[in-house]
């Protein structure tokens, strides 16, 4: 059926005319449009399939489960315990307002035990609606989290690997980042942007290495210009490759997720409305609204998150390695108290 | 007494743990080859960084072989006749178990000295960028605890008894069954898994070999 809609879909787009006489980007704009009332007549029909082949459904919120009567109790348990995670990040206005695809869970074939871990399945059903909930929120932050979403939490290594990214990186503004600069931050984070992204994040000498890190094999001219950019530096093959879409980002999106995590966090009830709330408004100052906070305080957060957990050497924590002696002081001790040689 | 344990420890196992003191020393140099050069060039933090982080799995299994060289080598003797020079010994059997303990420990600690002067070594002979930092003493204490743990760990396996030797294997296979059956049952209750996560927790005593085992990081 789909394959049947795109065929139809591409030859209504070029007997239309010739498109080199069209304006390309309304063009794009009506594919766009339709790609996407096709998107939402496979999820209507996915839906309506699993409801069919499903005997019982849970309903907790915006959440349906579809599940079978021998899971309907682990079903039903774990749906209002994502609820309540949903509402506590999303609040209950969006949670009831989304479009949550319906979850299949435990068919007759399923390998997961009615007797599973309710928080496990929660977690999972969580995941699932939080994704749904994000790609619904329009292309300003899947754009931005290059088509992934935030997270739901993060753990003191993911903040460990950005402090080395921070270092690592010869991004332009990241040391500055690092040791605290809001700026700095906001360019790196891609924030606040001026029209010559790829001078705003890389020195002119590292852009020929960059230009190895790009890809492989780009198509003709392209490659070309990857070649040139490599080998000589030449300035316009750098900008022909180095695109802001294909460049090494100074920050990877994991730094982009925690930062809409931490302004969440910071402006409790309410944050998530505030952040999309309609209106066409910069990310930065969406960002802002959510936390409740001016985007500068937020930025020095989030680079003062990333130093707290910036590792210190191998000999660091300490306590990992009076663990270790402590363990072996014990297995010792066990030894040498044995009764017997065999 | 404790010269001669470590005598008849050396001669035991020279050839592994030379060859182990070879690689300690080496593994740091290696994965600096090639850095020496310029400071100040953009990507040098990108470079040092990777080559740390892709040598840094060295430096646990060599911990980890060291031990196993050293605990199995520590008992050999001892088994091969029977015990019978350790009970004709004048000394209570905790002591003689704690020279012997002891003797590889020292040689353990003799491959944690050669890696100290070759990741010295390495750090002194490449020039970090002011954003990083070498950290050859932090590499060797880890691997100097991680190799202390692991050696303790395969030491007391050794000098099992015969009888304690098959309830632990007896317990291994029962853990083993129940899951099994468990699984089976769809219990939702998996032990052996419940058993890998605790070991493999930060306050297990392995968490000492999971950590960033990099001579240069930030």
């Amino acid at each position: 059926m789909y394959r049947r809609w795109l065929l139809g879909v591409s030859l209504a787009i070029l007997s239309a005319g010739p498109l080199a006489a069209q304006d390309q980007a309304a063009v794009l704009r009506r594919m766009e449009a339709q790609l996407d009332s096709m998107q939402r007549v496979v999820e209507l029909r996915d839906s309506m399939n699993k409801r069919a082949s499903s005997s019982d459904t849970v309903v907790a919120g915006g959440l349906r489960i579809a599940t079978s009567p021998k899971f309907l109790a682990l079903a039903t348990a774990a749906a209002e315990a994502a609820r309540r995670g949903l509402e506590a990040r999303f609040g209950a206005a969006v949670t009831a307002r989304v479009r949550i695809p319906v979850i299949q869970f435990g068919g007759a074939h399923s390998p997961v035990s009615p007797r599973a871990d309710t928080s496990v399945v929660a977690r999972g059903f969580e995941r699932m609606a939080t994704d749904a909930i994000w790609r619904q929120q329009g292309t300003l932050f899947t754009g931005w989290l290059r088509g992934s979403v935030p997270g739901t939490e993060s753990t003191p290594s993911d903040w460990s690997l950005l402090a080395e990214e921070l270092q690592q990186t010869p991004a332009r503004p990241n040391r500055a980042c690092f040791e605290g600069a809001p700026a700095a931050c906001a360019i790196a984070l891609g924030l606040r942007l001026g029209p010559d992204t790829l001078a705003e994040w890389y020195a002119p000498d590292t852009w020929p290495r960059l230009a190895k890190l790009v890809w492989d094999s780009p198509p003709g001219r392209d490659r070309m210009a990857r070649q040139r950019c490599i080998d000589s530096g030449d300035e316009t093959a750098c900008r022909i490759i180095l695109t802001p879409s294909r460049i090494l980002l100074p920050v990877n999106v994991s730094g982009r997720r925690r930062l809409i995590q931490q302004a969440l966090e910071a402006g409790g009830a309410g944050a998530f409305e505030r952040l999309i709330a309609p209106g066409d408004r910069r990310l930065d100052d969406r960002l802002s609204d959510a936390a409740g906070l001016p985007i500068d305080t937020l930025l020095a957060r989030w680079s003062a998150a990333v130093r707290a957990e910036a590792p210190h050497g191998p000999a660091r924590p300490a306590w990992e390695l009076l663990l270790g002696l402590a363990w072996s002081a014990v297995l010792l001790a066990a030894v040498l108290g044995g009764p017997r040689w065999r | 007494m404790f010269r001669a344990m470590l005598w008849s420890q050396w001669r035991e196992s020279r050839l592994p743990i030379t060859l182990l003191a070879g690689i300690a020393f080496a593994t740091p140099l290696l994965s600096m080859k090639g850095m020496s050069e310029s400071p100040d060039r953009p990507w040098a933090a990108w470079d040092l960084l990777g080559a740390s982080m892709r040598w840094s799995a060295t430096y646990p299994i060599v911990a980890l072989v060291a031990a196993l060289v050293l605990a199995a080598g520590a008992w050999r003797p001892d088994h091969r006749t029977k015990h019978v020079y350790a009970l004709s010994l004048p000394i209570v059997r905790y002591r003689y178990l704690l020279l012997r303990y002891g003797a590889g420990l020292a040689l353990l600690f003799g491959i944690g000295a050669a890696l100290l002067a070759g990741a010295s070594l390495a750090a002194f002979r490449v020039t970090i960028p002011p954003v990083l930092h070498a950290y050859p003493v932090g590499l060797t204490l880890r691997f100097c605890v991680a190799g202390l743990f692991a050696y303790t760990l395969l030491f007391a396996l050794s000098g099992l008894t015969a009888s304690a030797a098959r309830v632990l294997v007896a317990l291994l296979l029962l853990l083993i069954i129940v899951s099994i059956a468990a699984e089976l049952l769809a219990l939702g209750w998996h032990p052996l898994e419940t058993v890998m996560d605790t070991l493999l927790s930060p306050y297990s005593p392995l968490s000492v070999f999971q950590a960033r085992w990099m001579l240069i990081d930030v």
